[in-house]
């Protein structure tokens, strides 16, 4: 089958209308939403490295530098595992600030809205390069396909399509700092579609074309010159330059940058990231030297090697088209994340203002972004056809690399040091730009500077190669940076904003307004009052903080909180001015953009609450969900976290935003065990955990149930913090134990009364008579009665103590207790005798003093009840793994209709002034809490019975 | 700096010595040892996150 622009033409509109489609799914559909939250997406999102010049260009490199292609990811690979100190600082620094752009970030840093600008301006102009790449990869791929030489009409043709494609999805992420899942979901589709093309063509190369690995190998040993022109290379020069510039671009590049910084889902995503993009590179590398090899022998002489991808695939017209959408794939995400990344900074730094005119500001704004990312698509259209057809696609790509590079110098002194000064990172901007322009953006169009003597002064014999342009130009960057910082002296807002690039929230230089109405007076004289009022209510919600604020800690986190919002709609440099004071730079455009902004978002509200009667209710149960004053969790059929409500947050101190659309095995320590286990927990259970803070100590109530559905839709889990709770009971249980006391009063003072008259005579004796022969065995007595007060006393003292600490359980001889307990209850002159039936080793899993307790008040209402010269029994007994404890008494029992009420708070059958009603009360609660029973049953043979089950301990 | 931020700077010490000294001659023994040696590298950077979450 002959493939025909048509048909290429109608796949590649296709193939981009799924992506759109796909994008407003994610957006508006909560269970699809999740897709664009979810780290992988996050990770294979960053796969939009990979571009046009990995799905054609590396073949081409491998052909004339072999493995040297690898140092395009192995520099990647050395970013990632630079995540932990160098990625996250800044990605702390970018959330801090809710910067938008790299150039944000060296305007923020440096307080230069010039810096602003020229980064702005150098990164436009270093990027141009690589749109021309793409726009050429696709062109030439199209026309190599139909067996036409390319032209300038197809290149315009594919620019107008990819130019579209990204003003349909660009201007819907308007306002480029806020997280989209539907762009993250859109770029990890497409980074998948790209990976699964390239994997599907090399393995059907690998099987038509060599016969599988075995035959590869018999292929290459036949051949050990093909072996060795792919690694020699990357022993020379080139390769370590190459490296280099790649470390840089991983996270420079400005759609590099726009993804792993300002679309980041959560804290934790750049940690998957550390290892998945890497593994995602790897995977899609690995056919390049398959498709190299299969190219080069089917390859006839003339053709470049930046097409050998779809001669390896030839005999198929399916793969070749495969190939061709991988390409436009590839070459619509970056162009489209790469406009959107450049008209913000466009928009920032680079437009004076908007003109006067009579449509809406909204309409300007769209008109303004649309027009921002077809300019960038056209002029890198132009750069296409400006550029000599012999450039590889991989020269094209290394120049806009190289200029990055350059942001290297500024960037590291904005998160590293502090004396670095914005007179320093202009003049070295200044230089690199230069040297830039001169040592590799003008030999792509032909024009060639002799600068072969400058080289040989440093020692770099051959001015053609990689290395000595990039050193040359990264050297005298820095050394023009460090100096001129060294030589000149930073504004106090230079230094406080360096300051707030190391520490949080550092504001002890700026103006930090004295009072909410200074803070709103100050912003409405910038933005009018009914924006003013409007910015600062919504930021005083989303900081938690009163309006007006109760204290200064509060106004200061409303001050953070304002500063950020509008530091991510109208810049951080105007947003700083705008709340600390200053003079601003066209404060009639950027209130116009705070407008804008402002009716954006009413029409995006308005627009949500027309979608649905559905849409509505799923808004006001997730803000029910939101408001419950208990935690909330649910997780989907993954275990992916989908709620994580405020009381929930509040609780773990574990914002939604990090936890949300993770999966529960990605909980922080110390919460993710409890998670886990509620997760792997049967529907109903109720688990009960105390965490300790630091700065006090919470008890947790956790139950979890299953979702209902017609297939396993997830499960819902409510903690509820108990700690409170837990304290009233353990004060009214420390009541009773201070009740039952007074019962046993008079008890005590007959127990201790005997011995101390006895001490007291035999004392008397031998006051009386110190010599006597028996004085030694006077004091025996006197200790022996001394050491049985001491003993009552003691029992007293542990019995009555404060329990303050939460219940702890641990394996207790039975006997003991109830041997004590009945001690104890002895005390009590009035009433019967008790009689102990104990088995041999009864052990039980419960808190020694909690059983006494509750054994004491058992004895002590037995006691009361029965007639005078009856027996009050207690049996313990092992049944079924259980121990039971018997209390039996022989007295009136309890009439039947009264017998559920026995265990009511407050319930009594004694006369009035002689029971709280609190005594079975708060023991069942106590056994309960061991995890056993309290019930009440009436006796055969008359009176009561009172049972406590407990679960058997261990030895 | 944390404990996280000193095992991958150690990390990147090592790799940046296999990558761009000569000692990246190593790897370069036959037309499959580039990928084995990224492979390794990814998989030393995934056990390293693993113990570290563990942590």
């Amino acid at each position: 089958m002959q493939l025909n622009h048509f048909v290429l033409f109608f796949l590649a509109v296709a193939l981009l209308g799924l992506y759109i489609l796909g994008s407003e799914l994610v957006e508006r559909s909560p269970r699809w939403g999740r897709l664009g939250r979810n780290r992988f997406s996050f990770a294979l999102a960053l796969g939009v490295y990979a571009t046009t010049w990995t799905l054609f260009g590396s073949v081409g490199f491998a052909a004339t530098e072999g493995y040297d292609f690898i140092a395009i990811y192995f520099g990647v690979t050395l970013s990632c595992i630079a995540i932990p100190f160098l990625w996250a600082p800044l990605a702390e620094l970018v959330d801090r600030y809710r910067l938008g752009s790299i150039a944000d970030v060296f305007a923020f840093r440096y307080q230069s809205r010039t810096l602003g600008a020229a980064v702005s301006i150098f990164m436009v102009a270093g990027l141009l390069p690589y749109i021309a790449l793409q726009l050429r990869a696709v062109a030439d791929g199209a026309a190599f396909l139909v067996g036409e030489e390319p032209s300038e009409a197809l290149g315009s043709l594919y620019a107008v399509l990819l130019s579209a494609f990204a003003v349909a999805l660009g201007v819907r992420y308007a306002d480029g700092r806020a997280h989209r899942p539907g762009l993250i979901a859109t770029l990890a589709f497409e980074s998948i579609f790209k990976l699964v093309a390239l994997l599907v063509i090399g393995s059907a190369v690998l099987m038509t074309v060599f016969g599988g690995i075995k035959g590869l190998d018999t292929y290459l040993q036949e051949r050990p010159e093909l072996v060795e022109n792919m690694t020699s290379p990357v022993m020379g020069d080139s390769w370590i330059s190459l490296v280099f510039v790649t470390f840089c671009a991983a996270f420079l590049l400005p759609r590099q940058f726009f993804v792993a910084f300002v679309q980041r889902p959560g804290p934790r995503s750049l940690e998957t990231a550390r290892w998945a993009l890497p593994l995602y590179l790897f995977a899609i590398n690995l056919p390049v030297p398959i498709l190299y090899w299969a190219g080069r022998d089917l390859a006839t002489p003339g053709i470049r090697p930046d097409v050998y991808v779809l001669i390896a695939v030839q005999s198929s017209p399916a793969l070749q088209t495969l190939a061709f959408l991988g390409a436009v794939s590839a070459a619509s995400a970056m162009i489209l994340v790469s406009s959107i990344a450049l008209s913000g900074m466009v928009a920032n730094y680079l437009v004076p203002r908007f003109g006067p005119s009579p449509e809406s500001l909204l309409t300007r704004w769209a008109v303004f972004r649309r027009s921002t990312i077809i300019g960038v698509v056209v002029a890198g259209l132009l750069i296409h056809f400006a550029l000599p057809r012999s450039r590889s696609l991989v020269d094209l790509g290394l120049a806009s690399f190289v200029a990055v590079t350059h942001l290297l110098p500024g960037l590291l002194g904005a998160l590293f040091w502090r004396r670095a000064t914005r007179a320093g990172v202009l003049a070295g901007l200044v230089v690199g730009a230069t040297s830039w322009a001169v040592l590799t953006a003008s030999p792509l169009f032909g024009i060639e500077i002799d600068v072969s003597n400058v080289f040989a002064l440093f020692g770099f014999t051959d001015p053609s190669a990689r290395g000595p342009a990039i050193w040359l130009s990264l050297t005298a960057h820095g050394f023009v940076f460090m100096g001129v910082s060294l030589l000149t002296d930073r504004s106090p807002e230079e230094r406080n904003a360096a300051e707030a690039c190391r520490e949080p929230r550092v504001t002890r230089l700026l103006q930090v307004p004295d009072s909410a109405e200074a803070l709103q007076e100050r912003l409405a004289s910038y933005v009018g009052k009914e924006i003013a009022v409007q910015e600062i209510y919504e930021a005083a919600a989303a900081a938690d903080a009163y309006w007006p604020p109760r204290d200064r800690p509060e106004l200061l986190r409303l001050i953070s909180e304002l500063e950020g919002r509008l530091s991510a709609r109208i810049g951080p440099l105007a947003a700083r001015t705008y709340v600390h004071g200053g003079r601003p730079v066209r404060p009639n455009a950027l209130a116009e953009r705070l407008r804008a902004f402002r009716e954006l978002d009413s029409l995006e509200a308005d627009a949500s609450q027309r979608v649905s009667p559905a849409h509505a209710a799923r808004r006001y149960l997730s803000q029910l969900m939101s408001e419950l004053p208990v935690g909330v969790c649910t997780v989907d059929d993954h275990e992916d976290v989908v709620v994580w409500n405020a009381q929930l947050e509040h609780i773990s101190g574990l914002s939604e935003d990090d936890i949300c659309g993770n999966p529960v095995r990605d909980i922080p320590n110390p919460w993710w065990p409890l998670f886990d286990e509620l997760a792997h927990q049967p529907s109903g259970s109720v688990i009960e955990r105390e965490y300790d803070s630091g700065e006090r100590s919470i008890q947790l109530r956790a139950q979890t149930a299953a979702i209902p559905g017609e297939a396993d839709e997830g499960r819902v889990f409510v903690v509820e913090d108990i700690t409170a709770l837990r304290q009233l009971e353990r004060h009214v249980a420390h009541k009773d134990r201070l009740s039952s006391i007074g019962t046993l009063a008079s008890g005590v003072a007959h127990e201790v009364g005997n011995p101390l008259t006895g001490i007291l005579m035999v004392a008397k004796n031998l006051a009386a008579d110190p010599g006597a022969d028996d004085a030694a065995e006077r004091l025996g007595i006197i200790v022996d009665e001394a050491q049985r007060i001491h003993g009552i006393v003691q029992s007293l003292l542990t019995f009555s103590r404060r329990d303050e600490a939460p219940l702890v359980l641990r394996t207790i001889s039975v006997t003991g207790v109830v041997r004590t307990a009945a001690e104890l209850a002895k005390l009590e002159t009035e009433g019967c005798k008790i009689d102990l039936n104990l088995a041999v080793d009864a052990l039980a899993m419960a808190s020694p003093d909690g059983l006494t307790q509750v054994l004491v008040n058992l004895l002590s209402n037995a006691r009361q009840a029965c007639p005078s010269g009856s027996t009050v029994s207690v049996r313990t007994r092992v049944e079924n793994g259980l121990i039971h404890i018997d209390v039996d008494d022989e007295g009136p029992g309890i009439p039947p209709e009264l017998s559920e009420r026995v265990f009511e708070p407050f319930f009594t059958t004694k006369p009035d002034g002689q029971g709280t009603g609190l005594g079975l009360s708060v023991s069942r609660q106590i056994v309960e809490r061991f995890g056993g029973s309290l019930t009440y049953e009436p006796r055969s043979s008359g009176g009561s019975r009172f049972t406590i089950t407990l679960q058997a301990g261990k030895n | 700096m944390n404990r996280d931020q000193e095992r991958a700077l150690l990390l990147f010490g090592v790799a940046l010595v296999l990558i761009i000294t000569p000692v990246r001659a190593l790897w370069l023994q036959t037309w499959w040892s580039p990928f084995a040696f990224w492979l390794s590298m990814i998989a030393v950077v995934a056990l390293l996150h693993r113990t570290d979450h563990a942590a």
